[in-house]
């Protein structure tokens, strides 16, 4: 019965559940907030070590009151976010509720709130590991639901009975999940704390791209149909910048704000979908020149291909676009002219170097090339830890350390050109990626951000220089993660695929899947679904389609209930049944409330022929049903016998 | 009015037993949510909803799963009650001081157990039981203490609340079965009455004969002075009892008369009860004399059983 007191184990199973559902908050919430349940849960411990007796009411009432009133504290410090404050209370509460589980009944709604409990990460986040992590709780927690509802149950038996649950329930939450009704807009909101800043930002400072590189986390992956460009051609664009204060660079205000209409025409000849990470930045990656942008988020190009957002898109987003070569360009106009050369003060070597090229080199493409010359040339290498860098910091790159990694010599570079009268700009985004075999995609990392440059040659417009290729080409196409340190040649390891990178390129596949299929699907998504189906995508149509699966469930389930089983009879039944069949046809039909014998006698009350037959059956049968002898071939053929020389019988 | 009256005689017909069993099947079998279930339906609508406002899909997706499980526990509880059979147990009697215990024969005529099938009666609820695959199971259910008398058991509630304890599946049976009380035997109660020598001489009952060597045995703990025979005794410098049926038994009649000096009628039967007992225990033959019931003497279970069962029906 569940008012019994809940045994030692079954509160160890309570806590472990628990404890289970509440370590991912660990990783989102402020530690003050988490410091409160985090006794609860350890003093529950405590207790089951001992002798798991409940928190009396008067202590669980104080530990009520206390958590109240530090949440309004921390509410009145506002130090916290409200949602915060919100997750952290319910942790209270499912805290409690474990702390103070006495019957059995207790202990069924602990394990219903900590279902509740397994939500609250979900609003922060939805990474795999908690995906897999959320997966086991909640078998486990079904488990010990149903061991503490009914202590009696076999040992194996919980397990396969909730299998059987689950794969019954299958198709029901596929449809359930494809076809509820989802919101167009959330009915309340709240204002969602600041994203950490991963990947790349709208500044550039000497390290940053190094500390980004370091990091194996996907930025983006790239599913290309039709024909794929050339790995060396991948740069994917994210932001120009402009701006240089001897230190860092970045995007220029004034260019942000204003959609630009292209005359330039692009002759496409790559098209491509890319399935961007969630981050918080208002800027899309695209090969350049682009064109024919999808996007659900409301964006546009500027004037300088960049593809702006009106806001951070929220969680995942998706976005095709083509891409190819352009076939006329935009001249170039004295505000960015004026722009692309504008030098900081300071660096007075780098300036005079570039100064003397400008005199020396009368093309601008001589003027790049011995700037990629010098680069090329020893002492230059290529690292991720060049040191730090002072006040001249150029200056200091190009004539002392001469070590660098890609934004030193992105910087460097276009300051060079710039002192030498080429308009110049650094550009950010990612260079190359992996292409993973199994899901026939590039998963580009953090570790392929990359900078790069681009000059303004009067002939030919905005042209790609990437001095990192001068001084390390295996850059450009692999990932710093790929390199190592060793330096291998990056291109064996494209063609004599290991079974651990084939192992990597599947699990890989099966998150994009999952991501793209499972993770972004909204009323969008869900709309688009059924006009593929080629049904109209409105909620009357949803609400049709669960109504007709839900019945079609209960259908189901209703038949398989009231079908007819066939009802057991032994051997000696299934011959009265068929005497009774034969009497039937003469006449005699048993009533339900009549014995065997009773309607035998009846029988023979109306008519007396075949007495000797039936009353010889009804031994036979009543000896064997009700008595102990055997039905043996004897006593079988002799029934048999009996039934079928029952007379003909004529009717008065 | 009309309808509720209506809706009421439907929800009380009987069920009787047809062949000895009643089937719970789908006509009779009755699911509601349990508090736990309504809670429960709560806690999962207030997932949906926030998981809905947020769009998060792994929120979703588990809210979906714990519905159809919900959903799917709905069926496997009616599935588990349904078709059981239930029947006649053996009720076993007892005394008015002791709690009374009604039991019921379930019958699982299915390839599959199940499980947490209890009885209900009234207000009392009997523990959970497993009735195995293809097998009877008594079930049990404690009804607290009774008064002395025969008593008819009236409508039994079966009921499981398998899987989860959601849904609540239950069905009703009217096994006509009956729990007889006896009286309390009195515990401080007068010896018993001398036998009758008048009416009867064919059991002249005569001192126990120390004589008869092969009727002695050494003494055990438990045996009663009574018992011990003292002359062999002091012979033999250890304690010797007498065993077996040294004297020939004599009719004993236990009569209501003789219990004259109480006036309470029920102290008066725990009075007969004791003696009834006591004299099946010291095996004399003994009858029992109440107005309007004899039962000739006679010794054993049955005939103990017999005394006790008029005793505890009687009504003066």
């Amino acid at each position: 019965m569940h008012q019994a007191s809940v045994t030692k184990p079954a509160y160890g199973k309570l806590g472990l559940q628990l404890s289970l559902a509440l370590l991912p908050l660990v990783f989102y919430l402020p530690l003050f907030l988490l410091a409160i349940p985090g006794v609860l849960v350890l003093t529950g411990w405590i207790r089951w070590k001992k002798d798991h007796n409940a928190l009396p009411v008067g202590q669980t009432r104080v530990a009520i009151f206390l958590s109240l009133a530090l949440g309004a504290t921390a509410i009145a410090l506002s130090q916290f976010a409200l949602e915060d404050i919100a997750v952290a209370f319910f942790m209270l509460v499912a805290s409690l509720k474990w702390l103070e589980t006495r019957t059995g009944r207790d202990a069924i709604i602990c394990c219903q709130l900590n279902f509740f409990t397994l939500l609250l990460p979900v609003l922060y986040d939805q990474p795999i590991w908690l995906t897999v992590l959320m997966v086991i709780t909640t078998g486990l927690t079904l488990y010990h639901w149903l061991v503490i509802a009914h202590p009696g149950v076999q040992q194996q038996l919980p397990s396969r009975y909730l299998t059987k649950l689950f794969l019954f329930g299958l198709p029901l939450i596929a449809i359930l999940f494809f076809l509820f009704p989802r919101f167009e807009h959330p009915l309340w909101q709240i204002n969602e704390p600041p994203k950490a800043q991963s990947g790349i930002s709208d500044t550039m400072n000497p390290g940053s791209m190094s500390e980004i590189v370091q990091s194996a986390e996907p930025a983006f992956r790239v599913t290309f149909t039709g024909q794929t460009p050339d790995k060396t051609d991948m740069y994917w664009r994210g932001l120009v910048l402009w701006d240089f204060d001897g230190k860092s660079w970045k995007g220029n205000t004034s260019r942000k704000g204003y959609q630009w209409n292209k005359a330039d025409e692009v002759v496409t000849n790559v098209s491509y979908t890319i399935t961007l990470e969630a981050a918080s930045n208002r800027w899309l990656y695209l090969l350049s020149p682009a064109t024919n942008i999808q996007s659900k988020e409301r964006g546009f190009m500027n004037m300088d291909d960049e593809f702006l957002l009106i806001r951070p898109p929220e969680g995942r987003t998706r976005y095709s676009a083509s891409s190819g070569t352009k076939n006329s360009f935009h001249p170039l106009d004295d505000f960015s002219k004026q722009l692309g050369l504008a030098l900081p003060f300071g660096n007075p070597k780098a300036t005079a170097l570039g100064q003397s090229w400008a005199s020396k080199f009368a093309r601008p493409e001589d003027r790049v090339q011995a700037a990629l010359t010098l680069f090329g040339s020893a002492p230059f290498s290529y690292t991720l830890k060049p040191g730090l860098l002072g006040e001249n910091g150029v200056d200091e790159f190009l004539f002392d350390s001469k070590k660098g990694f890609c934004e030193h010599y992105a910087s460097a570079f276009v300051f060079l050109m710039r002192a030498a009268g080429v308009p110049a700009r650094v550009v950010v985004g990612y260079a190359g990626g992996e292409y993973n075999q199994v899901g026939n995609y590039y998963l580009v990392r953090q570790a392929n951000a990359h900078a790069w440059a681009e000059v303004y040659l009067e002939n030919k417009g905005w042209v790609r220089i990437d001095p990192t290729a001068a001084i390390a080409p295996e850059r450009v196409e692999t990932s710093v993660l790929q390199l190592g340190d060793s330096r291998t040649d990056s291109r064996r390891t494209a063609t004599e695929a290991t079974w651990g990178k084939q192992l990597g390129w599947f699990a890989d596949s099966l998150l994009n899947e999952w991501n793209s299929l499972i993770l972004s699907y909204d009323r969008q998504k869900q709309r688009e679904m059924l006009e593929k189906l080629g049904l109209d995508g409105d909620r009357k149509t949803l609400y049709q389609l669960i109504a007709v699966a839900l019945g079609f469930f209960a259908m189901i389930a209703v038949i398989v209930l009231l079908w007819p089983r066939r009802r057991h009879l032994s051997e000696e039944q299934k011959l009265f049944a068929l005497l009774c069949k034969r009497l039937k046809s003469r006449g005699f039909v048993r009533v339900p409330s009549e014995g065997e014998g009773a309607f035998i006698h009846r029988v023979l009350r109306e008519w007396p022929t075949p007495k000797k037959e039936l009353l010889g059956f009804l031994a036979l049968y009543q000896g064997v049903r009700y008595g102990n002898q055997p039905l043996d071939t004897n006593a079988r053929l002799q029934m048999k016998s009996q039934i079928s020389t029952l007379p003909k019988r004529s009717r008065q | 009015m009309m309808i509720q009256h209506r809706i009421r005689t439907w929800l009380q017909r009987p069920r009787y037993p047809q062949e000895g069993w009643v089937t719970l099947d789908h006509r009779h079998l009755y699911i509601l949510p349990t508090w736990l279930g309504i809670w429960f339906s709560v806690l999962l609508i207030t997932m949906l909803l926030a998981s809905l406002n947020f769009n998060l899909n792994l929120g979703l997706i588990l809210t979906f799963t714990l519905i159809s499980i919900s959903l799917g526990s709905m069926w496997f509880a009616y599935r588990n009650v349904q078709n059981l059979k239930v029947g006649h147990a053996i009720q076993s009697a007892i005394f008015a001081n002791q709690p009374a215990v009604l039991s019921v024969t379930a019958r699982n005529t299915s390839k599959n157990s199940r499980f947490g099938i209890s009885i209900r009666y009234q207000k009392h609820t009997g523990e959970d039981y497993e009735v195995h695959a293809e097998q009877d199971t008594v079930l049990l259910v404690p009804i607290g203490h009774l008064k002395r008398g025969i008593h008819p058991i009236k409508r039994i509630k079966i009921a499981g609340e398998f899987p989860f304890r959601l849904f609540h599946v239950w069905s009703y049976a009217d096994l006509a079965q009956q729990i007889t009380v006896y009286p309390a035997p009195e515990e401080a109660y007068p010896p018993l009455p001398s036998p009758d020598q008048g009416e009867d001489t064919t059991g002249q009952r005569t001192k126990p004969d120390d004589e008869l060597p092969e009727l002695i045995r050494p003494y055990q703990l438990g045996d009663t002075l009574k018992q011990i025979a003292w002359k062999h005794s002091a012979r033999s410098d250890e304690l010797v009892s007498r065993y077996g049926e040294a004297q020939v038994p004599s009719n004993l009649w236990l009569d209501w008369r003789q219990t004259a000096s109480e006036k309470d009628t029920e102290l008066r039967l725990s009075r007969l009860c004791a003696w009834v007992i006591d004299a099946e225990a010291q095996g004399l033959q003994y009858g029992l004399s109440l107005p309007g019931v004899q039962l000739m003497p006679n010794k054993g279970d049955a005939h103990l059983h017999q005394c006790l069962t008029a005793l505890a029906a009687w009504r003066g």
